[in-house]
């Protein structure tokens, strides 16, 4: 090393700047996270006051009955066991889908990659399909998300399989034995249609999302799992930086490229399957939230991965409130979130090609 | 450290990219190694960063086998410029820069001052200082080898393995990273080794040149004995005229068209 420098900075400014900033984000959006809690919480067929959520939460958490004592009896029932399950729910599969994209997106070092690249949604989509066809009903409620995370983890398993004979797994190896496996699942999603004759709509509606009566054992089920992955992808978020500088370079840089990115791909896809099985197919939040918070954050995945968490939460729960509170009817999640997220897409991408081209004149 | 390879061969499927490559490398020179494409160089380059295991023989780092060595710990002794210099996200300068300082710095600790000084040095020292804020995404092809280049200066590593490191570079740049090289081999007693194409540049800067063709080595010895017309149609299979040129002070090659 040359000691020829006399500018070096006594102190990193930059770098403290960076790390004020991204505080700054982590807390407006956190902060964002829980008024649009709240507000969710108030909306719905019956209006709950804002003071009145905040009461009930804090009776509820507290143990303080007098709290609520004075307001109608119905409204921490609609609040606590109506309202609230659904709504965490709904961000909680926000942010699952939100960091498993941002994942995929790294390890696979493809912009276009998002949690259902691997085929984890057919094969949730098959199983769910199977489940309702032959309507196993053995495990009462929850059959349908079982075979739905059994689908999805079989073809996790048999993509990762087809992919790493020969030389480990790459990143062209993994997409293309994706979208082989979830084009053959459509086929047999078609078919399954196809036989179920007068249940053919219960696939359909299933397949398009939905967070109707979700109950607190679906947000304890999907917390557990979704804030385990994101410890793992925390843990790795370095490595992963390293990875899109590519393999070998990660790999002379201290990084077991092949055991990250083996652990990662699970950790991302198991997480999917959980948000698939919880709420059905909804789309374009873990292709988009990850775009829209890399323009925000850069792309170090040590700040990417919490931003892109607490915007995931926000949009998806955004999205169902709208859905369940706002709209006349209620229409599919999963056909809202394609319909607001398809265009936002469009225009991220546009513009991206604009400033490129601006660049390059 | 010393670097020694025995018998090592490296079959890819049923291809034998590298077949029985036995030789030392003491530390403290600068190594060249020439040979036509396909002649299995890269290869080498992963065998000796652990990226590829060897499928025969052994490489001994010191007296420890190479694939004894932690990964973490092999990252604070070598560093490599590869070949490939995508980098494929919009990361700034300065931030692929400090990923060099990674395997000095605890997972979840920030870089510490310390860290920042190195950073700063090897980006002055790879003239990118300019550009530390823009995005490697946006610079050309030259501009983000040197970053790749300053990134394993960073990394600040006894045994500096290039791949091509300057193929992208203008004359003044190439001419610039490989002082850089060689001044750090001659004032600091460390080792480089260096994959080149250009057999002039080789020639300039090092000290000892390893040819290879076929994933064997042709000959391996001091630039000033083995450089000759002989050892270059025997590799390349091209007419050649070598002769001392006093003005860059080295070994000269000319070609014959």
């Amino acid at each position: 090393m040359t000691e020829s420098t006399d500018n070096r900075p006594a102190k990193p400014p930059h770098r403290r700047a960076l790390r004020e900033a991204f505080s700054i984000q982590l807390v407006l959006l956190a902060a964002a996270l829980l008024l649009a809690v709240v507000v969710s919480s108030r909306l719905g067929y019956l209006t709950v006051g804002f003071t009145d959520v905040l009461r009930i939460i804090a009776a509820k958490l507290t143990g303080q009955a007098a709290l609520t004592a004075e307001m109608d009896a119905l409204l921490p029932v609609v609040v606590l066991e109506v309202r609230l399950p659904r709504i965490l729910c709904a961000a909680i599969v926000g942010a699952g889908l939100a960091i498993s994209g941002t994942v995929f997106q790294g390890i696979l070092l493809n912009p276009l990659a998002d949690p259902y690249t691997l085929g984890v949604s057919a094969g949730a989509a098959f199983g769910a399909s199977v489940a309702i066809l032959l309507n196993l009903g053995f495990l009462g409620f929850y059959s349908v998300p079982l075979f739905a995370f059994i689908g999805a983890a079989a073809t996790l398993f048999f993509v990762i399989i087809l992919s790493s004979s020969g030389e480990g797994l790459s990143s062209n190896n993994l997409i293309l034995s994706g979208i082989v496996v979830a084009a053959i699942l459509s086929a047999g999603i078609s078919f399954l249609k196809y036989l179920a004759d007068e249940h053919v709509s219960v696939i359909i509606f299933w397949l398009m999302g939905s967070f109707a009566s979700r109950t607190w054992a679906d947000v304890a089920l999907t917390a557990v799992a979704i804030g385990t992955g994101f410890l793992v992808m925390l843990f790795y978020a370095r490595d992963l930086n390293l990875i899109s500088l590519g393999n070998r370079t990660a790999s002379s840089m201290g990084v077991d490229t092949a055991r990250v990115m083996m652990m990662l791909l699970i950790t991302a896809s198991v997480i999917a399957a959980v948000c698939v099985s919880v709420s059905g197919i909804i789309g374009f939040v873990g292709l988009l939230v990850p775009h829209m918070v890399r323009l925000i954050t850069g792309p170090d995945n040590r700040r990417l991965l919490p931003a892109s968490l607490l915007t995931g939460a926000i949009l998806l729960l955004g999205a169902d409130t709208v859905t369940r509170a706002v709209l006349p009817t209620e229409i599919p999640i999963g056909v809202l979130t394609a319909l607001i997220g398809g265009p936002v897409f469009c225009y991220i991408f546009w513009r991206r090609q604009k400033m490129l081209r601006g660049d390059a004149s | 450290m010393n670097l020694r390879l025995e018998q090592v061969g490296f079959c890819y499927g049923d291809q034998k990219i590298i077949d029985d490559l036995s030789m030392d490398l003491p530390p403290g020179l600068f190594y060249g190694i020439l040979g036509p494409n396909g002649s299995g160089k890269t290869t080498l380059l992963d065998l000796l960063t652990g990226h590829r295991k060897p499928t025969d023989g052994r490489i001994l780092y010191g007296d420890r086998e190479l694939s004894d060595v932690p990964r973490k710990q092999l990252a604070k002794e070598m560093a490599l410029v590869p070949q490939n210099f995508y980098v494929n996200f919009p990361f700034r300068v300065r931030e692929v820069v400090m990923m060099g300082r990674y395997p000095h710095i605890p997972r979840f600790r920030p870089p510490s001052a310390e860290d920042d000084r190195i950073v700063a040095e090897a980006m002055s020292a790879a003239q990118i200082t300019d550009y530390a804020g823009c995005f490697v995404t946006e610079l050309s092809g030259g501009e983000k080898q040197r970053v790749v280049f300053a990134r394993a200066l960073a990394q600040n590593t006894p045994l500096l393995l290039l791949d091509e490191a300057t193929s992208s570079m203008d004359i003044r740049h190439s001419i610039q990273v490989l002082n850089l090289v060689a001044q750090r081999v001659r004032a600091e007693k460390q080792t480089a080794l260096a994959v080149m194409q250009d057999i002039n540049l080789a020639g300039m800067y090092c000290e000892h040149l390893i040819f290879m063709k076929h994933g064997r080595i042709v000959c391996h010895g001091p630039t000033q004995q083995v450089l000759n017309p002989d050892t270059l149609r025997r590799v390349f299979e091209v007419e050649t005229k070598v002769y001392d040129e006093p003005f860059s002070g080295s070994a000269q090659v000319a070609f014959k068209k």
